[in-house]
């Protein structure tokens, strides 16, 4: 039995040293490119060591475009600091594996002042959001990470950390050695067309409204909340303009803000109206273009980091 | 529990680890066996554990009664006692359905417009398996061929024995209950060799199984915008991922039984290497067609009749072999299109000339052995259309459409020969090939060390990188 048991533990460390090695080579030779937040949507690749940022952004593809087009270096310029942004779009972002990202973060060693949480309202209540097996592919190999995820709170580990590792084996990691960069369209939106508005939400909310997500995600964001307040780091939640309005599922999550207000004494700004029908701003119906980054920061952000510093 | 999941991984450490902590209490053993067996099945849903316990129960009185009476008649009601369980519970639980819209649709015909209830009825995973091992239970004591135990917790695990329990092989209670009794022991060969077969399992499962999948359900989804060569890749590849699924379940199942020292018999022997189609039947599924040789075939007469009656025997036997696949007349149809190809070989009596291995000296004598594989192989395949059309016209549109553009040239190119999934399949044949007169095609226990954990890891690392882990279910899981 002794001798049995050794063999299998011997293939096991064979193949997962095989893997490992493999995959930790195709994820330094992406680390060999230029790689920074502004052209690349991957978090692992850029996130430091011992270093301080005066905030952090954390969301959906919504706080990946105050990154995305170099809108990174714009908003650093306008609001004259450093950043770090986290935000993971097409798909691939919730609530969750926000929660990792920074925990990975400060496992690291850095250090911010405070996190910009720019709220998407399906990250509460959409479960495939949360399921996404595919939401860690495009990050390069890190044991700490893979730590990270093993322990953190993600749904659906085994297939996440399964695709995160063997990601590194597919045809980009494999070919050109580098992670993914975003092909996002930084046009102006032609017309508003509220069809397209409904079939958006429908795509977002297959399944409706998922109230026990929701509840399942509010832990969560109590968890993220909790978390940063021990490392005396001030979250404000912020929701960004769309061409529409209100998303479905809106009055719950700002609700649920209220709440944490009190218990946690953050704050909250709803900026979903400024920008109602003002195409210009925005490269579909709720994705600011770089114009509306550009505007929103100044507009919005600045001052609320002003007054926030002013404290 | 799927074999292909995280969860199954955990389980079946915890489950040996125990298990092999109480080497020396054989009760205890069957016990642990019995309920892991239990909660195996009970992932999937508990609910129906209660009829694997009500086909159990009936089995096992029925099984004490019938060694406890001479009667004949009395025998003979306790045999028909527990077909009617077992084949009650399997026919309204898969069967019902399809008798009642048949019926409907047959009252249509005659212009009766029937309302029949429909119920919404779940095929419980895995009930022709178990329903067909406890019936072979009894009619093996009623034979007199084996004596029923008294051991309920024995009989239990046989019953419900985890690695076999969803899609077999079918075990005889005369090979499986014996090993129940008696204590096992820790055979490290055995359970090397049942790793290894687990192993290659897996590699038929997830890599050839559910990669060939996805071209066969995109052709056959779409087979009215494709032309002749498209459609017999399709059905090809659909060869290839039954054939994955099925002995790939089977091999992960021998391969797990084997870690608890336990040995199943063997259900697939490499069937695509068959010359005709009636070694091809030797080969494929062994634990069904041998169950329904010799509780139906040999029952009915055999070939221990006339020539005429021998057709029709065969036509039963493939016919209800059809059905037991499913409640849809494909399966009929996949039943029938079977005997049209066995009966000639019948009628010839070319049906027993291949029995043997094939030699590599045989090989090089006679070339036109390949010849006949690939011709048997080409006949399954046409085969298996039916087995996986939705309808049976549907299958004759394929096959028509097939035939009539094959060498038009196809309007949606499938580059499957850059794909991992040709690779893999190649990979397959050529072990398989070599190992063509062992158990599985992994069973390399002979090759030089590092061939041989080259080999290993290569397959591992292939299953790694080309797998596809969404939990797909084994195709037999519906059967």
């Amino acid at each position: 039995m002794t001798r049995f048991l050794l063999k299998i533990a011997l293939f096991w460390i064979l193949l997962i040293g095989l893997i490992y090695s493999a995959a930790k080579v195709a994820s330094r030779n992406a680390e060999r490119k230029d790689y920074s937040n502004y052209n690349i949507e991957d978090n692992v690749i850029i996130t430091p060591k011992n270093e301080h940022f005066d905030f952090l952004m954390l969301g959906l593809s919504h706080a990946r475009n105050f990154s995305r087009h170099r809108n990174h270096q714009r908003v650093e310029e306008i609001l004259n600091c450093r950043f770090l942004n986290y935000g993971k779009g097409g798909g691939d972002g919730n609530i969750a594996n926000q929660y990792v990202f920074l925990n990975y973060f400060l496992s690291r060693g850095n250090t911010t002042n405070r996190i910009f949480y720019v709220l998407s309202m399906p990250m509460f209540f959409a479960e495939r959001l949360d399921e996404n097996a595919f939401t860690y592919q495009y990050e390069k190999l890190d044991p700490l990470f893979f730590y990270h995820v093993l322990t953190g709170p993600d749904v659906n580990k085994g297939e996440k950390l399964y695709t995160y590792v063997r990601s590194k084996f597919d045809k980009h990691w494999r070919m050109k050695y580098g992670p993914w960069s975003a092909k996002i369209s930084d046009n102006v939106l032609e017309k508003f067309d509220t069809a397209q508005i409904i079939n958006g939400f429908k795509r977002a909310y297959v399944n409706g409204l998922e109230f026990d997500t929701f509840e399942k995600n509010k832990k969560l964001m109590r968890k993220t909340i909790d978390l940063a307040q021990k490392k005396d780091i001030e979250v404000t939640f912020i929701v960004t303009p769309s061409t529409f309005g209100e998303w479905p599922g809106h009055e719950h999550v700002m609700e649920f803000m209220n709440d944490l207000k009190k218990e946690f004494g953050i704050e909250v700004y709803d900026f979903s109206r400024v920008y109602l029908h003002q195409n210009e701003y925005f490269y579909d119906h709720h994705h600011l273009n770089s114009d509306g980054v550009v505007k929103f920061t100044k507009e919005y952000l600045k001052p609320i980091l002003n007054k926030q510093k002013s404290k | 529990m799927l074999f292909n999941s995280l969860v199954f991984f955990v389980f079946l450490i915890v489950v040996f680890t125990v298990y092999w902590l109480f080497r020396n209490q054989l009760k205890l053993q069957n016990v642990i066996v019995l309920v892991s067996s239990y909660v195996f099945y009970g992932w999937w849903d508990w609910r129906f554990l209660s009829l694997i316990v009500i086909s159990s129960l009936a089995d096992y009185f029925i099984g004490i009664w019938l060694s406890r009476t001479e009667e004949k008649t009395k025998r003979k009601l306790l045999l028909a006692l527990s077909i009617l369980v077992n084949i009650g519970i399997l026919g309204f639980f898969k069967y019902f359905n399809f008798f009642v819209d048949s019926a409907t649709d047959l009252l249509s015909q005659f212009g009766f417009q029937a309302n029949p209830t429909s119920l919404r009825i779940i095929l419980p995973v895995g009930i022709s398996f178990y329903t067909f091992q406890t019936l072979s239970y009894s009619i093996d004591i009623y034979r007199r061929q084996i004596e029923p135990t008294k051991d309920i917790i024995a009989f239990f695990a046989f019953v419900s024995f985890f690695p076999q329990l969803v899609a077999g092989p079918i075990e005889r209670a005369r090979n499986l209950v014996p090993q129940f009794l008696k204590k096992r022991t820790f055979d490290q060969e055995n359970a090397s060799d049942g790793i290894r077969q687990m192993l290659w399992g897996f590699f038929k499962k997830i890599v050839i199984a559910d990669n060939a999948a996805v071209y066969a359900n995109e052709i056959f989804a779409n087979y009215g915008d494709h032309t002749g060569g498209t459609l017999l890749l399709g059905a090809v590849l659909f060869g290839f991922q039954i054939y994955g699924d099925f002995s790939g379940y089977s091999d992960i199942a021998i391969g797990t039984a084997r870690l608890f020292g336990f040995n199943l018999m063997q259900n697939f022997a490499f069937p695509y290497f068959s010359r005709d189609i009636a070694e091809f039947w030797r080969r494929w599924h062994i634990s069904l067609s041998t169950w329904f040789r010799d509780y139906v075939y040999i029952p009915i007469g055999g070939s221990r009749v006339s020539r005429l009656k021998q057709i029709r025997n065969v036509f039963v036997i493939f016919l209800v072999s059809g059905f037991w696949h499913g409640a849809n007349y494909t399966f009929i149809a996949w039943g029938a299109a079977h005997a049209l190809l066995f009966v000639p070989l019948l009628v010839f009596n070319k049906n027993r000339r291949y029995t043997q291995h094939i030699e590599n000296r045989e090989l090089l004598r006679n070339p036109q052995i390949i010849l006949k594989i690939f011709l048997t192989f080409l006949l399954v395949t046409v085969a298996w259309i039916f087995f996986r059309a939705q309808t049976i016209s549907e299958a004759f549109e394929y096959i028509i459409k097939m035939i009539q553009t094959l060498f038009e040239s196809p309007v949606k190119k499938f580059n499957i020969s850059a794909q991992p999934v040709f690779f893999a399949i190649i990979l397959m044949i050529i072990l398989e090939w070599i190992n063509r007169k062992e158990k599985h095609g992994l069973q390399i226990k002979n090759w030089p060390v590092v061939a041989r954990w080259s080999v290993y890891v290569f397959i591992a690392l292939f299953i790694f990188m080309y797998g596809k882990f969404e939990q797909t279910e084994f195709i037999y899981f519906a059967f």
